[in-house]
């Protein structure tokens, strides 16, 4: 069967607790919930720096500058302030970074290498094809162009897990 | 070496013997406080230690069971994505040097070890993998 390309750093050069950067890009979905909660755990264990990244994906008939209309803002402010009250449940702190682009996977990958960060925490939800293949477009992206570790939080799938019962 | 397993299953109870029978130290995380106590009453000598866990998961088990200075993890449970995030998180994070994670679905077996994670099924094969591994790495380390 052929898997990847992906090309993945090692997990050999680490930087000492209290400089270690973890990135978290959220949307909102449950998925993302649950990566964003053990983030958080893992950055208190590690005393690491988060951010969690929501990205409003911009549609291509409308150009990158456009105004956001009031919801687009209150939905990715939402979701951020919903980490941040994540964060707290979890005995730490975030930083939020809401951006515009065209697609999420190069914007993630934008600010992993900006930021000089360490590892990025993805939440997989269950793609629509999820017995053919099981990462979606961004998650792939990410997985060919990160430039640092990539640790992936599953969800239940829970097709998959009906078949099981 | 000291050995934490993710997960009281029935491969964590065929596995057990084996590895305390070579002289490891073994650790073992279940919510399941029933099936860890059978685990304990079935192997004695040498004891192996028990934590009781509670649903979701947390880091804080983890260290509880000392994953910072463990040489070998073990994700068992019988669900795949649990055990994906804590063996990822074992190697990525903590840096054990080996880490094998039990996976049911045949294509997540073959995408994550596409993505370099030590993947083993249930079968006898890859138990008898395991142990042979993780003995090739005990005396590796003496």
């Amino acid at each position: 069967m052929q898997v990847g390309p992906w090309k993945l750093q090692k997990p050999t050069s680490r930087r000492s607790p209290g400089e270690l950067r973890i990135l978290v890009p959220v949307n909102g979905q449950p998925a993302s919930d649950h990566a964003f909660r053990w983030a958080c755990q893992l950055a208190r264990q590690q005393r690491a720096r988060l951010h969690a990244l929501y990205v409003f994906e911009i549609p291509l008939a409308f150009p990158l500058e456009a105004d956001e209309s009031e919801s687009d803002l209150t939905q990715g402010e939402a979701i951020l302030k919903r980490m941040e009250n994540i964060a707290a449940a979890e005995h730490y702190t975030v930083n939020g970074l809401n951006v515009r682009a065209r697609t999420a996977g190069p914007a993630i990958i934008h600010e992993a290498v900006e930021r000089k960060i360490d590892l990025l925490v993805l939440g997989l939800s269950e793609p629509p094809s999820a017995a053919i293949r099981p990462f979606d477009h961004t998650t792939d992206y990410i997985l060919k162009y990160a430039p640092c570790q990539v640790l992936l939080s599953r969800e239940p799938q829970a097709a998959m897990a009906a078949i099981d019962r | 070496m000291d050995i934490l397993i993710f997960g009281c299953t029935r491969l964590t109870y065929t596995l057990v013997p084996h590895l305390t029978g070579a002289g490891h130290r073994l650790t073992v995380l279940d919510p399941d406080a029933d099936r860890l106590a059978l685990l304990q009453r079935e192997t004695s000598h040498p004891p192996v230690q028990v934590i009781p866990t509670v649903e979701p998961v947390m880091q804080d088990y983890l260290q509880q069971g000392g994953i910072a200075k463990c040489q070998a993890f073990l994700a068992l449970s019988g669900d795949d994505p649990p055990n994906l995030l804590v063996s990822q998180t074992a190697r990525l994070i903590y840096n054990v040097s080996r880490v094998y994670c039990r996976l049911s679905d045949p294509l997540l077996r073959e995408f994550y070890r596409g993505l370099g994670l030590e993947v083993i099924d249930a079968g006898a094969e890859s138990l008898e993998r395991v142990r042979q591994s993780l003995q090739s790495e005990a005396v590796r380390q003496r």
